[in-house]
């Protein structure tokens, strides 16, 4: 298998961009590639006058519906792999959205990209970031050079980034901060057996208003988030702002894959596809694995949600 | 379906690999709890029995002459409830709880259905001593099928089709739609059962297999993984139909990616 490629490209304008973009999809084009464009609406619009009648063989979706969260993101880029996995080399223009997000999104977005360095690391995906410096913060352009090993400008050649970081270690430095301490209100009681996880969590729900559809959603990730922790555990659940919190600890258990859950089930099972399946459930997902024990903690939105 | 002493079923089958979920964890558990067993064959050869409980995962050799099978010598009902007698008896002086007891029963086409009555009603009396517990096993492919339907009266296991009746999942047969019809929660406890019984379905069937899932409150991965292994192994145009699929289910498929799966059709709740 080919290595991943994957570069930051960091731009001032709209020029500066389709220099960097049109070669890189017309290249691709070029080789038969596979060429999948997920950005702004306002960049694919950019792209599609520039590159003409080439845009209809790409591939492409606007950031905001191309996976909401990070672990959905990351399973779109292996599913768009896997399905062109025919192909030596699959080339991926990957704009997340940056603006208006919180400090905790931004931490998991920053995260990935650089999980992304060991997710797809033979996959042979050639894969450039755009960062909008009339947008986004010093700071999370300062960390795109430490989450991608190269910078690109031009579509065709890199260089190194120069502060690249070893993926292990960014993603170290990210859950380095403890998860805030479950608030006095919170209801907690310990489980053996797992069946009586899915019990508790879906009771809890419901009594903090969260029914249906919603509440058994939330059962099936805590019970596969226990699954993966094992038993007996701890859980606890309370209420955020738009949010349903669920706490599952695992004394003296250590969880050790900081990346475990962000690959998609394949047809062979593997202990992470029930975490994978609580990432895709909720929109957060934290481990915490400590000299005590360990910790898992899902965040699924609250009773009130509209949908539209 | 979990027996304990005094319980007197059958099983009716058309093919080995439909014997599988009734019998294989009536044997294991009572190898696994404090009974011992006896399999007594009739057309079969010993030697095979002994390969399909191994097919099984049960371990003919490795329990110390708990578990025997042998052939039948005189098919007289009363020479026959005799030695299950004494069998039984021996396995309580033993220090075993009970003996489980399970018979091919094809010796009855041969003798008549007066014997094969005369059987049922006398072995009866040795469950309920509370000694012993059996299944006799019946072939479709030798017995009339009025014969079948009589004696499935004279068992207590009047519920044939339930296949597993554990203690949140329970296996039923269904004839219409062909296939299974599931209630309850399915994770780790009942996901062996499961695939086993979709398999022996599976065999059992000729064309689509249906899945009702209508009474199912919670299905774990695991639980979602057997049934699109199951479809996904379908070959010659066949599908592995669930219907009446709760809504959050529905989603989970989809979320998973197994709404594609090749052989499977997923049917929700209006289905």
């Amino acid at each position: 298998m080919e290595p991943m490629i994957h570069q930051a490209c960091l731009y001032g304008s709209d020029q500066e961009f389709l220099e960097m973009a049109v070669p890189f999809v017309r290249d691709g084009l070029a080789d038969g590639e596979p060429v999948l464009v997920t950005t702004t609406s306002g960049n694919l619009e950019l792209l599609g006058e520039a590159l003409g009648g080439d845009a209809a063989q790409v591939d492409h979706a606007e950031t905001a519906y191309y996976g909401r969260r990070t672990a959905q993101r990351a399973t779109a880029f292996t599913r768009y792999w896997r399905r062109n996995s025919r192909h030596r080399r699959v080339r991926i223009l990957a704009e997340p959205v940056w603006q208006g997000r919180s400090a905790r999104d931004v931490l998991a977005w920053k995260r990935m990209e650089s999980g992304l360095n060991l997710l797809l690391d033979d996959t042979g995906i050639w894969m450039i970031c755009p960062y909008d410096l009339r947008s986004v913060g010093a700071g999370i352009a300062e960390d795109a050079l430490r989450t991608h090993p190269s910078v690109c400008a031009d579509g065709r050649t890199g260089r190194p980034s120069g502060s690249y970081a070893d993926p292990l270690d960014f993603i170290g430095g990210c859950d380095a901060a403890p998860l805030p301490a479950p608030p006095p209100d919170a209801t907690s009681a310990p489980i053996d057996e797992i069946n009586d996880v899915r019990r508790f969590v879906t009771d809890e729900a419901y009594r903090r208003g969260l029914a249906g559809e919603h509440a058994s959603m939330l059962a099936v990730a805590a019970h596969e988030a226990a699954r993966y922790l094992g038993m007996p555990l701890t859980a606890g659940v309370w209420a955020g702002f738009g949010a349903l919190i669920c706490d599952l600890r695992r004394p003296g258990k250590a969880v050790s894959d900081p990346l475990a859950g962000f690959r998609p089930p394949g047809p062979i099972e593997r202990s992470e596809d029930g975490l994978w399946l609580a990432r895709q459930i909720c929109d957060h997902v934290d481990v915490r694995a400590d000299a005590a024990g360990s910790t898992i903690r899902l965040q699924a939105a609250g009773p009130r949600l509209q949908t539209g | 379906m979990r027996m304990g002493p005094g319980e007197h079923r059958s099983v009716a089958f058309s093919d080995e690999a439909e014997l599988e979920p009734v019998l294989a964890p009536f044997i294991s558990d009572g190898l696994a709890g404090r009974d011992k067993v006896l399999y007594v064959t009739d057309v079969t050869h010993p030697a095979v029995a002994v390969g399909l409980l191994r097919g099984w995962g049960i371990d003919p050799d490795g329990h110390g002459g708990r578990l025997e099978v042998r052939e039948l010598g005189t098919p007289d009902p009363d020479v026959m409830v005799a030695e299950l007698t004494e069998a039984a008896h021996r396995a309580r002086a033993e220090g075993y709880r009970a003996l489980r007891f399970t018979g091919e029963m094809s010796w009855a086409v041969r003798e008549g259905t007066d014997s094969l009555t005369a059987f049922e009603t006398k072995v009866q009396a040795v469950f309920d001593s509370g000694l012993a517990m059996g299944i006799c096993q019946y072939d479709r492919r030798v017995f009339p099928p009025v014969t079948l339907s009589e004696l499935q009266r004279l068992h207590s296991g009047a519920d044939v089709d339930l296949e597993f009746d554990g203690a949140l999942l329970r296996i039923r047969r269904s004839a219409r739609p062909p296939g299974l019809e599931l209630d309850g929660e399915i994770d780790a406890n009942g996901v062996d059962e499961l695939a086993r019984a979709l398999s022996a379905a599976v065999l059992r069937e000729s064309g689509d297999v249906h899945v009702d899932m209508g009474r199912i409150s919670f299905i774990d991965l695991s639980g979602l993984r057997v049934l699109v292994d199951t479809a996904t192994a379908l070959t010659g145009g066949r599908s592995l139909v669930l219907n009446h699929v709760p809504e959050h289910v529905v989603q989970l498929i989809g979320l998973i990616g197994w709404d594609r799966a090749p052989g499977l059709r997923v049917r929700g709740g209006d289905a």
